[in-house]
């Protein structure tokens, strides 16, 4: 074995390195984590309890059929807190979690000992086509039992989002699932005397909705009680 | 030698190795109503050629198509529907809320919380992979 050619040698070598790489790559490859971790929520964006001004431009009152029977107007929850969404229920991915974060809100909310009896969260179809009022209240409980939906007729819609600014269009994107609708996706925060104060998108941190609206259970309070 | 026999044995099983697989498969829960609901999971490619994803079969759900949900950056988002998902070698690729998913739609039964539903993912190379996806409440 003394007089191994060197060539044995260096195919030897080469044999003997080239499993110890695959050995550590396998290794690696097996006890590495994805190397693209599934992002963070971000920092939560510290809400100024001072910067809470009046949106301008865009909300107002209305009136809709509701879910819990006859008609509700945002004029009859003065005194409340209001965590307004617009969406449609055939929506399978966006509309489901900004509903989910409302209803996670409104846990958090309970949890730290707020009066969630002073906040009314609703969620208003801009698809009165397909979306039905049974089907509307049984969707809107599943995220939230406070939850309750509108639907109002077509042009009661289109006048409702033009008020609050609601972008909603209606594409046909060839999906088996029928139409689907290009939208925003803003939970609207609407204080005790029904004005909007803030716009909370889905890239929020939900603690954006759940201080505000602490904000505006104190302020109203404060107003109160002089 | 016997180094060397080792070593082809490992290259013969190294293309088992970097077989396309999928993990973390879950449907959202959704009301009993519901028409639609949506599917996620993590795709990883250990091998060395990229593949796509070209479709889908979940039990219990009619169809179910390739959809990401586009931000606009205008305010809104967006629904596109697709036909394929590429598959990058060596990499992977997550379907999580707020972007690529799979539209479950037609769902036959509700779903439940916790049930398990197994389904078929369909690649240009790899062929059919089997998945399980876990019914999840977000």
């Amino acid at each position: 074995m003394a007089d191994t050619p060197p060539v044995r040698h260096t195919l030897r070598n080469a044999a003997l390195a080239l499993a110890g790489a695959l050995l550590v790559s396998i290794t690696l490859w097996m006890t590495l984590p994805p190397e693209a971790p599934i992002a963070e929520p971000s920092a939560p964006a510290a809400v100024d309890p001072d910067s809470l001004p009046v949106v301008a431009g865009l909300g107002g009152d209305f009136t809709l059929p509701a879910t819990t029977g006859g008609e509700l107007s945002l004029a009859s929850l003065r005194g409340k807190v209001v965590l307004l969404n617009f969406g449609f229920t055939h929506c399978p991915d966006v509309c489901p979690m900004v509903l989910t974060r409302m209803g996670n809100a409104l846990r958090e909310l309970e949890r730290e000992g707020a009066d969630v009896s002073r906040v009314q969260p609703l969620f208003v179809t801009f698809d009165p086509e397909r979306d039905t009022l049974a089907g509307l209240k049984e969707y809107v409980a599943f995220f939230h039992p406070a939850l309750i939906g509108l639907r109002g007729s077509v042009e009661q819609t289109a006048a409702l989002t033009k008020q609050y600014k609601v972008i909603h269009l209606k594409q046909d994107t060839g999906s088996a699932s029928g139409y689907v609708f290009r939208h925003s996706d803003f939970v609207y925060v609407i204080d005790t005397e029904g004005r909007v104060r803030l716009l909370v998108g889905s890239e929020d941190p939900e603690v954006a909705m759940v201080a505000a609206v602490k904000r505006l259970l104190r302020d109203a309070d404060r107003k109160r009680h002089g | 030698m016997r180094i060397l026999a080792a070593l082809l044995i490992m290259l013969a099983v190294t293309p088992a190795l970097a077989a396309i697989t999928v993990t973390d498969g879950w449907v959202r829960a959704m009301p009993p109503g519901a028409k639609n609901s949506a599917g996620y999971l993590e795709i990883r490619n250990p091998g060395g050629a990229a593949d796509e994803l070209l479709g889908a079969r979940i039990d219990g759900v009619r169809v179910t198509e390739l959809h990401e949900m586009v931000d606009a950056g205008d305010g809104t988002k967006y629904m596109q529907h697709r036909n394929t998902i590429a598959v990058p070698a060596s990499g992977h690729v997550l379907l999580a809320p707020g972007g690529l998913h799979l539209m479950l739609i037609d769902l036959q039964r509700p779903l439940q919380a916790g049930e398990k539903l197994g389904g078929t993912l369909h690649f240009r190379k790899a062929g059919e992979v089997k998945v399980e996806m876990e019914v999840r409440m977000p």
